[in-house]
């Protein structure tokens, strides 16, 4: 069974976020749908000394999170209808919107935020991978975007051949709950999962 | 705000109470042998019984962004704790009901109508365990703990214990002994679940991810804390004063009752979803 | 189950593991109900695939923010269903794909946008107050062409402005700035003229102060140098946020960079997105301080023998006595106002710079001794710093880095101003001469309305007369926000806006109903990018400049019209059609610019080619290496400034100082010295406004341009950053709405609580859509309701980061 994965350069996001928006662009989503969403983890602090001030471990950090295509996925296992499933023939997790129900337990489940309730359609809403483009040989949409090439996608095994196994970071979930199928290039700032030094900074943004 | 997840909120509520009251009418019916006219006699309060699992269900429905769909949520029966909660609930609403039915219509004898009682019943725990089993979500550690079960079969069994009573009261199959009796576990059980809302809080306090503090998911959590607790010894108040006179349970006071302790189950299962997150994002 | 579905027709995806799985029960109950499950809302739409006309045709974004991007519009039936970027090649470094950034991909939204002008439009109402009737495009030549004719007959052509507007600067027959560029000057200059402006709102205090350091504009290396460097330092240059797109620098940055694995330092109040993580040591700086910790580090380097003493004897005039020119007092010289020896008689030791730049003393130390020890090195500065009411002092400081550590003219090293690239030689649109020659500063031009009669050459900066003979009376704004948005002071700018006595006519030419055009007497619609053709190009991209062939992807909007067509039918009326567009239409002009331009570079593609291709890129391997040739031959190749060598100490500024009036608080200086300025840290407002507010440049938009796109907003919202200790004491947490106030104005907006900023130090991003209320408070976060009017003391440009502010909380979150 195919298993295709993104490759997440957390050393060169700068947080454009144009990989949030060429997706919502190409698919053509409303305000508050973001298939790929781009979190800003930071902390750190400054104490006063006299006329100076010294700054301690202030850090700042992006992820680029779209859904990450677990191997276990938690939104499949909870899902009554069935919409929500993984392909076979790639690996993507998808959900049929002509079956949804929208009972919206995947977004209770998904510990990354990938399903989304799309209110006025009654049901949910993911990244499906671009799979019809990746089908034809295409990249997914915001891969391309990338002005930074922070993202790449590929077979699942072949970017860990490339670039090792890590999936766990800072604001995310420990990688073992859900097998997610993403490789993440630590940035110098990285904390590690279950960090409660900093804060997620743009949580409306997301 | 707690209650955005109303119609979940009164789903599960309304769906443990309904549950928990058949199964002890029922335990009841089966264990005292009762006879068929004995069964139907039930029949008035049971439309109580069965009118608060469907005022659940359409509850539930309306929670669905796609309510046209809803026999999707089948689809995955066996694999979807979801799917397996929708079906066994359905069963037992059909079979409880088929059974409440049959007491309407005086047909079929005392045995077949016990036959269904057990099938219910057996479909009813399927049912609760399928609704524990739907929210203990690894991924969620606010619910993937013990509070959530013990919570669940607080809920059963204290709103149950006054369903039932309400029940026998109103079919005036009651008398002090046994109102004393449910009394009595009432108490333990409610002590119990205040036990488990303590610890279900204290918890709280330790869940932590990168992203949020469970503690600071819903403004002023500890008021709702107390609210939920004195809805609760209110409720039980209008249960059991009325028994320290040894006078007989109205079935008034056990409605007030009813309804003060639905309305503290409300509030805690309302807490319980505005206390959602997940481990990541 | 499977078959039940096959046979209904509805499987339409494919293979399904849920349908496998489900129960034998469902599928029982779907027979005997007669139903197929799963229930589908809408069965068959998606296995229909209809036939449309498709087609991608290359275009561009233009707008100014450093990069010029192409985008592949995605056109159906007419419409722009997406847009993609340069995907063309393998994207290899050097050759890589010019990929749009965030606002580039929402191009579609603004097009479409609900904001755009739709018709020619007439004010009807108070100016200002943003009521307008439709009309006719011959009705608005008309009202444009006579009230222009009578103003020229009454106050001359000087009384004409031309308004600083930068939203086309990537076009070439859409140029709008600079002015004597635009097809407006080319209208205007064959009926006489207009008033100029120099400078820009970007770099107005570099480009004076450094000037007088390099000789014209400043170069330095360009950031694909930075693979050959030892030492990275930036100065408040942020591309990861003002150069953003992949055709942009943060790219170049980043590669070369992590080629050289030099160590980098970030200076800067924010801990900006070019820093995030990419940086060895984050230095945080009180805003318009750089002069202060520069003199710190020169004192370092200067104590401990650490400076390059041959180059600077060789190539710069005035570091010490030696090269101090003879009209100097002595003890003029750099070294002795580093040593305490000068005027001042105080000596620039790290701790005097620590005191003023809230820097540790150590870090400076450190900091000197890297520099002196890694020569040559990269020092680079963005324009943020410059634009504040000491700039040109604090711009030229830096470049004293380069000198002191003799990086200027070598691979690896710097000059200390701002990155430049390789451009690619490109016939533009052929001007006409000017008649008029007066030249106002472009931020002088609301004192020029109302007070135009005090400003002179000295008081005011007036350039190419002793002194303005008339007032503005008509303003054309094309293609810019500055009548309003972008411009300092909005109260102030529109109270002068009000009386339609004093500038009696203001014609917009834009896009969408910005905030200035709701201050036009006449609104002419103008086309996107999207909507014609042009050649964009300029965009900053190291060694590997490009150009685009930006193509028409769908037909005009309602009845908006080119600059071109605009231009030539007010020409028309004017009796100049013909000298105006020499018997072209736009698409000839663009045909013929570039076959004048092939002429001159025969390598080029065809101009069919270019068609198909879109884009054209030249790769060089080498990079663009700042004042090279000086370097190697001073005298064969001397620098543009008075002695053809680096000046540290500037004759011209000298006597500058000595002539110009200037307020008590105000200095022109031959050296690049420290000073306090008005509404920095020292200034006694701070008794009242104790914050230091400074602006930056947003991703959410390019200035204002995509200012009104949602998807953008809520992308990246507009929030101003504050540190967590000043936000505790004002009660303030993340998220909450606060007011940010002055004398000068009201905005409120939410409050990022973030210790990626300095404390006393708050951050709004520029460029936010002005959005008041009744009672003057701004809602949008538009930074210029809180900056002020007063210029800068040498290049009278706008200090827009100089401002002091208060803040407080308004409504909890």
């Amino acid at each position: 069974m195919k298993q295709y994965g993104f490759y997440i350069d957390s050393s060169k996001c700068t947080g454009c976020k144009t990989c949030q928006l060429a997706c919502k662009d190409y698919r053509d989503l409303g305000i508050k749908q973001n298939y790929r969403r781009v979190y800003e983890y930071e902390g750190g602090s400054f104490v006063q000394d006299g006329d100076t001030w010294l700054q301690k471990d202030v850090f700042s950090y992006y992820l680029s999170i779209a859904c990450n295509h677990c191997s276990d996925p938690a939104c499949v296992k909870v899902c009554p209808s069935g919409a929500m499933h993984k392909r076979d023939e790639d690996g993507f997790v998808v959900v049929d919107e002509d079956v949804c129900i929208g009972c919206q337990h995947c977004s209770n489940a998904c510990p990354y935020g990938a399903p989304q309730f799309n209110k006025e359609a009654g049901h949910m809403t993911k990244c499906d991978g671009c799979y019809e483009r990746v089908a034809e040989g295409k990249q997914p949409m915001c891969v391309e975007s990338c002005p930074l090439r922070a993202l790449e996608f590929g077979e699942i095994h072949i970017l860990r051949e490339k670039y090792g196994t890590n999936a766990d970071v800072a604001p995310l979930p420990s990688s073992s709950l859900t097998l997610p199928n993403i490789v993440i290039k630590l940035n110098k700032n990285a904390k590690p999962t279950g960090d409660t030094t900093g804060f997620l900074a743009n949580p409306k943004e997301v | 705000m707690i209650f955005h997840e109303w119609s979940l909120i009164f789903f599960t509520v309304l769906a443990q109470t309904a549950v928990g009251g058949y199964l002890l009418v029922s335990s009841r019916a089966l264990a005292m042998g009762h006879s068929v006219e004995k069964i139907n006699s039930y029949k008035v309060p049971m439309f109580v019984l069965w009118a608060i699992m469907g005022i659940g269900f359409i509850f539930s429905t309306t929670h669905l962004g796609s309510p046209l769909r809803a026999f999707n949520a089948f689809n995955q029966l066996g694999t979807a704790w979801l799917s397996n909660e929708v079906f066994f609930g359905a069963a037992f609403f059909a079979v409880g009901g088929l059974q409440w039915l049959l007491s309407v219509l005086k047909k079929g004898g005392a045995n077949l109508q016990k036959a269904l009682m057990v099938v219910a019943m057996v479909l009813g725990a399927i049912f609760m365990y399928s609704m524990v089993k739907v929210y203990m979500i690894d991924t969620v550690p606010t619910w993937f703990n013990i509070y959530t079960p013990i919570s669940f079969v607080m809920t059963i069994v204290v709103a149950g214990l006054l369903l039932s009573q309400f029940v026998f009261v109103s079919a005036k199959d009651s008398r002090f002994s046994i109102d004393r009796n449910i009394a009595i576990l009432a108490i333990v059980a409610i002590a119990l679940s205040l036990l488990a809302t303590i610890g279900k809080a204290n918890l709280i306090g330790d869940i932590q991810s990168s992203v949020v503090k469970a503690s600071e998911l819903v403004d002023g959590l500890g008021s709702y804390l107390l609210i939920q607790v004195a809805l609760l010894m209110l409720g039980l108040l209008f249960w059991i004063v009325p028994l320290v006179n040894k006078s007989s349970v109205s079935s008034i006071t056990l409605s007030v009752a009813l309804i003060l302790v639905l309305a503290s189950e409300l509030v805690g299962r309302g807490l319980f979803y505005s206390l959602h997150m997940t481990s990541g994002l | 189950m499977t078959n039940i579905i096959e046979e209904s027709g509805v499987l339409n995806i494919t293979r399904r593991g849920f349908i496998k799985a489900s129960s034998a029960v469902v599928s029982t109950a779907a027979l005997a109900s007669g139903i197929s499950l799963p229930f589908r809302s809408n069965p068959v739409a998606a296995a229909v695939s209809d036939q449309v006309d498709e087609k991608v045709v290359w275009s561009a974004c233009t707008v100014n923010c450093g990069s010029r991007c192409p985008l592949r519009m995605h056109v159906q039936n007419g419409e722009i269903k997406y847009v993609e970027t340069d995907n063309i090649g393998n994207d290899e470094y050097g050759d890589h794909q010019i990929r749009a950034c965030l606002r580039g991909r929402s191009m579609r939204r603004r097009v479409y946008n609900p904001d755009r002008l739709k018709y020619p439009m007439k004010r009807v109402g108070n100016r200002g107050e943003g009521k307008f009737k439709r009309i006719t495009w011959e009705e608005a030549y008309d009202e444009v062409t006579g009230t222009m004719q009578r103003l020229i007959k009454d106050y001359g052509n000087d009384s004409i402005y031309l308004n600083y507007g930068t939203g086309t600067l990537g076009g070439t027959v859409t140029k709008s700035w600079p002015p004597k560029a635009t097809l407006i000057a080319r209208l205007m200059n064959l009926c006489g003229g207009y008033l100029n402006h120099y400078g820009d709102y970007s770099t107005a205090q570099i480009s004076a102060g450094l000037n007088y350091t390099y000789g014209g504009w400043a170069y330095n290396n360009s950031f694909s140098d930075l693979e050959n460097t030892k030492l990275n330092i930036q100065f408040g240059n942020n591309p990861a946020e003002t150069r953003m797109s992949g055709g942009g620098l943060i790219h170049h940055y980043i590669v070369s960079k992590n080629r050289s694995n030099a160590k980098t330092i970030i200076i800067d109040p924010r801990y900006t997105d070019t820093a995030g993580g990419r940086e060895d040591q984050w230095i945080p700086i009180r805003p318009s301080t750089d002069a202060a910790l520069v003199a710190g580090l020169a004192h370092v380097m200067i104590t401990e023998d650490l400076v390059d003493q041959a180059f600077l004897d060789k190539y710069c005039v005035g570091y010490d006595q030696k090269t101090l020119p003879a009209s100097a007092p002595k003890n003029a010289d750099y070294k002795s106002y580093i040593l305490g020896q000068g005027d001042d008689g105080i000596e620039k030791t790290p701790n005097w710079a620590s005191k003023i730049t809230g820097i540790p003393v150590d870090t400076i130390i450190k900091l000197g001794r890297e520099m002196g020890t890694n020569r040559p090195c990269a020092i680079h500065q963005g324009w943020g710093l410059q634009r504040s009411a000491n700039g040109e002092l604090a711009c030229r400081a830096i470049a004293m880095l380069s000198m002191l550590t003799g990086s200027v003219g070598v691979s690896g090293g710097s000059t200390g101003a701002r990155e430049s690239d390789i451009n690619i030689p490109f016939v533009r649109f052929p001007q006409v001469d000017n008649p008029i020659q007066t030249s106002i500063s472009m931020f002088l031009w609301t004192d020029a309305i109302h007070r135009h009669h005090e400003m002179t050459d000295k008081t005011d900066g007036v350039r190419g007369a002793e002194r303005l003979q008339n007032p503005i009376k008509m303003i054309w704004n094309y293609a810019g926000n500055c009548l309003i948005n972008q411009h300092s002071d909005i109260n102030r700018t529109r109270e002068i806006l009000q009386d339609d006595k004093a500038c009696e006519m203001i014609v917009v030419i834009d896009n969408h109903m910005t905030s200035s055009a709701k201050y036009a007497d006449i609104i002419l619609p103008d086309l996107t990018t999207s909507e014609q053709d042009d050649w964009c190009m300029d965009g900053k991209a190291a060694n590997m400049p490009y150009f685009i062939y930006a193509q028409k992807a769908i037909e005009p909007q309602f009845e908006a019209k080119s600059i071109y067509e605009m231009c030539s039918q007010l020409a028309k009326r004017m009796g100049v059609e013909q000298a105006f567009t020499e018997g072209r239409t736009q698409e000839q002009w663009i045909e013929h610019l570039y076959a004048e331009t092939r002429k001159q570079d025969p390598s080029l593609p065809t101009f069919e080619k270019m068609k198909e291709i879109g884009i054209y890129k030249r790769k060089y391997d080498h990079h663009y290496i700042a004042y090279e040739a000086f370097r190697k031959d001073p005298d064969a190749n001397p620098l543009n400034t008075q002695s053809g060598k680096i000046e540290i100490y500037s004759e011209q500024l000298a006597e500058i100082a000595k002539t110009w009036k200037l307020k008590e608080d105000e200095v022109i200086h031959p050296l690049p010295i420290y000073v306090d300025s008005f509404e920095g840290h020292k200034d006694p407002l701070t008794s009242k406004y104790p914050l230091q507010l400074t602006g930056f440049h947003f991703k959410a938009r390019c200035h204002s341009t995509y200012g009104n796109v949602a998807e953008l907003k809520a992308a990246a919202r507009q929030e101003v950053w504050i540190n967590p200790i000043d936000a505790k004491e004002r009660g303030i947490e993340h998220g909450d709405m606060v007011s940010i106030y002055n004398d000068r104005g009201e905005v409120r907006i939410a409050a990022k609580v973030t210790p990626r900023i300095l404390p006393r130090v708050v951050a709004l991003g520029e460029g936010a859509w002005y959005a008041p209320d009744g009672q003057k408070v701004d809602h949008a976060g538009s930074i210029n309701v809180l900056t002020t009017q007063r210029p800068s003391p040498l290049a009278k440009g706008n200090p827009q980061h100089s401002n002091l502010v208060q803040i407080k909380a308004v409504q909890k979150a």
